[in-house]
């Protein structure tokens, strides 16, 4: 852990990592540590906020990439002994993955499929229903290293587990992957044309995020930690992201949605600490 | 000169001359099936025992379509399944007896709703006619999609097939008393729990064998008039019996009572053949090697003198011969969907590698 105070882009990082790959972002002192995958960047971008900065009573600093505009996502060991060195006598939250529903079924499968709970056209006669416990199995490795991430952050004073935003709707992501170059690129390589896959439904994306949302809680549950849903505020009527917490991509949620996020943290630990 | 039947009869028809030497597995195959019992155009069923499934990769080796309606996206065939259900054109498993056959097919339509038609055992909601599936349901709601959805899968293959190939396995079977629903296994076995007040042993006669296999076919016939039945019976020894016989008898009169209505139901009802896989591999002039070590299993080498036998003479509608298509439509399948896969995952993979690139920033 060497302590450099350094910027990327417009955000000051005070320590860095062995190999200087995973920073430190905010306060060092700050009570409570976020760290995690892709879907905590919105916190670090929401904790840069002047009026979050200000209006939170409780520090928060972010374990993320030293480089943001270069490195991946957090995530290997490195990253980790970082946070667990960082954590003794915080409270830890853990943004943990959230994208396993897009990385396996943002386009409809070939034959289509559906799952109980599932409203809308997807359900129709033509989609194999195909039980929630396959669907488990499928999420289920990538809750596989919390069970080591969790035990070794044995001197936090708290650990809590948060799932990634709700999904986005069909023609949003639809709009997003035509637009984006790299995508449209990278479907010919493999002989197809982007713009002929049928986005899945949201209904099912939807309920694919619930069945993570809920192996998520089981983990929590299992290995001793919070769990922290996704904010009901930023959910419209069907469960979809609504449109103010969205960036320009498929997945991921902006600093407002960042902001909703760190007052639910705040609101937690708060109670955890009374 | 003293004239008998046996003078006009072929050398096929006297053992010394057929089966002591020039033994040939093709003329076993009756002077009808001897040209072709496939066409390159069949849309292929098949039902039966655990040998009934060794057909499968055979047919599709050889570029004929082996209908399936119950696939699986290609992101969870990968997953873990018992007893082989998804082998089969839907995911019904292995179909021992022509009662369970008949009755799949009538629950399919919707004409019979079993009495005991699903268990609760530890939260989850098992089906006693798949009593070995890997995901069963975990509350009634969702059972009822599924089943919903396999009886649907039942009735396309069913009903879309040009040939039905039928693999009779036992004659023994446990049902309930309540209503006769023959099933797979005895509850207890596989899932559920055997009650003597409601289940029973039941080793079914060539006569209700017979009339459960005519029934079917007809009530089949009824809505795909022009299929066309292959049946076989599994040489396959019984694993075991619940009758006070030793299970080599027991099989023996399981296997003796099948082969009789083999030959009953394809004599009497047009265009269904008996395929000789049970004399193929159990005769007395099949090699050793034909069955594993345990003298019950078929080995890959008796496997291979079936299915080479019963998929020879392979011709068209039109009657031309043809070579196997390199990739079958089931293969195109397959790959459309790992593609489809892979673009999902890339997409998710850039996205976070990207996140902190947002213009917001």
């Amino acid at each position: 852990m060497a302590k450099i105070k350094s910027q990327s882009g417009n955000y000051v990082h005070e320590l860095k990592s062995k190999s200087g790959k995973w920073a430190l972002y905010g306060d060092v002192d700050a009570q409570i540590l976020i760290c995690g995958q892709s879907h905590a960047a919105c916190i670090l971008e929401a904790s840069n906020l002047p009026e979050v900065k200000t209006g939170s009573a409780i520090a928060i600093s972010v374990c993320y990439s030293a480089d943001l505009y270069t490195a991946g996502p957090p995530g290997d060991r490195e990253y980790w002994d970082f946070v667990i060195e960082l954590s003794r006598g915080k409270h830890v939250v853990i943004v943990w993955n959230g994208n396993q529903h897009n990385a396996n079924f943002i386009f409809q499968t070939e034959p289509k499929f559906t799952m109980l709970g599932v409203t809308d056209d997807s359900c129709n006669q033509e989609s194999v229903p195909i039980p929630r416990a396959m669907i488990r199995d499928i999420f289920k490795p990538s809750f596989e290293e919390l069970s080591e991430i969790i035990p070794s952050l044995s001197n936090a004073a708290s650990i809590t587990l948060m799932n990634g935003p709700a999904p986005k709707p069909l023609t949003h992501i639809q709009s997003s992957i035509l637009q984006e170059k790299y995508f449209t690129d990278m479907a010919n390589s493999l002989g197809v044309d982007i713009g002929d896959l049928v986005i899945t439904s949201d209904s099912l994306r939807l309920e694919l995020w619930n069945v993570l949302a809920g192996l998520l809680a089981d983990s929590a549950q299992k290995l001793g930690a919070n769990f922290l849903g996704a904010p009901a505020l930023s959910r419209d009527a069907f469960g979809m992201l609504l449109p103010e917490y969205w960036t320009p991509d498929v997945t991921h949620a902006n600093s407002k949605y960042g902001e909703l996020l760190i007052e639910e943290i705040v609101k937690l630990i708060g109670k955890a600490s009374n | 000169m003293i004239n008998n039947p046996y003078l006009v009869q072929p050398d096929r028809a006297f053992w010394s001359r057929s089966v002591s030497r020039n033994f040939s597995v093709d003329s076993l195959l009756s002077e009808a099936s001897q040209s072709s019992l496939f066409q390159k155009d069949d849309l292929i069923v098949s039902a039966g025992s655990c040998f009934a499934s060794n057909l499968i990769p055979w047919i599709e080796n050889e570029g004929l379509e082996y209908l399936r309606t119950e696939e699986l996206p290609s992101q969870f065939k990968d997953l873990p399944e018992n007893l082989g259900y998804r082998n089969f054109s839907a995911a019904y498993g292995n179909i021992y007896t022509a009662r369970h056959l008949r009755q799949l097919y009538e629950q399919a339509l919707g004409v019979r709703v079993p009495a005991e038609d699903r268990w609760h055992i530890d939260g989850m909601v098992i089906d006693p006619f798949r009593p070995g599936l890997a995901y069963p349901a975990e509350s009634d709601a969702e059972f009822d999609l599924l089943k919903a959805s396999h009886l649907k899968a039942v009735l396309g293959a069913f009903h879309k097939a040009t040939v039905f190939v039928f693999t009779l396995g036992l004659t023994e079977a446990w049902q309930s008393k309540v209503d006769g629903s023959v099933f797979p296994a005895c509850p207890g076995t596989i899932s559920g729990i055997f009650d003597e007040d409601k289940h029973e042993f039941k080793n079914f006669s060539v006569e209700e064998i017979t009339e459960d296999l005519t029934k079917f076919i007809e009530l089949l016939r009824e809505s795909n008039p022009r299929l066309r039945f292959i049946i076989t019976v599994s040489p396959v020894p019984l694993v075991a019996t619940a009758t006070k016989s030793h299970v080599l008898l027991a099989s023996t009169y399981s296997k003796s009572v099948l082969r009789v209505v083999a030959e009953n139901v394809s004599n009497l009802l047009k265009d269904v053949s008996y395929f000789p896989a049970f004399e193929i591999i159990t005769g007395p002039q099949a090699p050793f090697e034909y069955f594993e070590s345990d003298r019950r299993n078929v080995s890959e080498i008796g496997v291979a003198e079936v299915m080479g036998s019963l998929l020879k003479g392979l011709t068209t509608s039109e009657g031309k011969k043809t070579n196997p298509p390199v990739e079958t439509k089931q293969m195109t399948r397959s790959k459309a969907g790992k593609i489809i896969s892979e673009i999902s995952r890339r997409i998710a993979r850039a996205e976070c590698d990207e996140a902190m690139m947002d213009k917001n920033l």
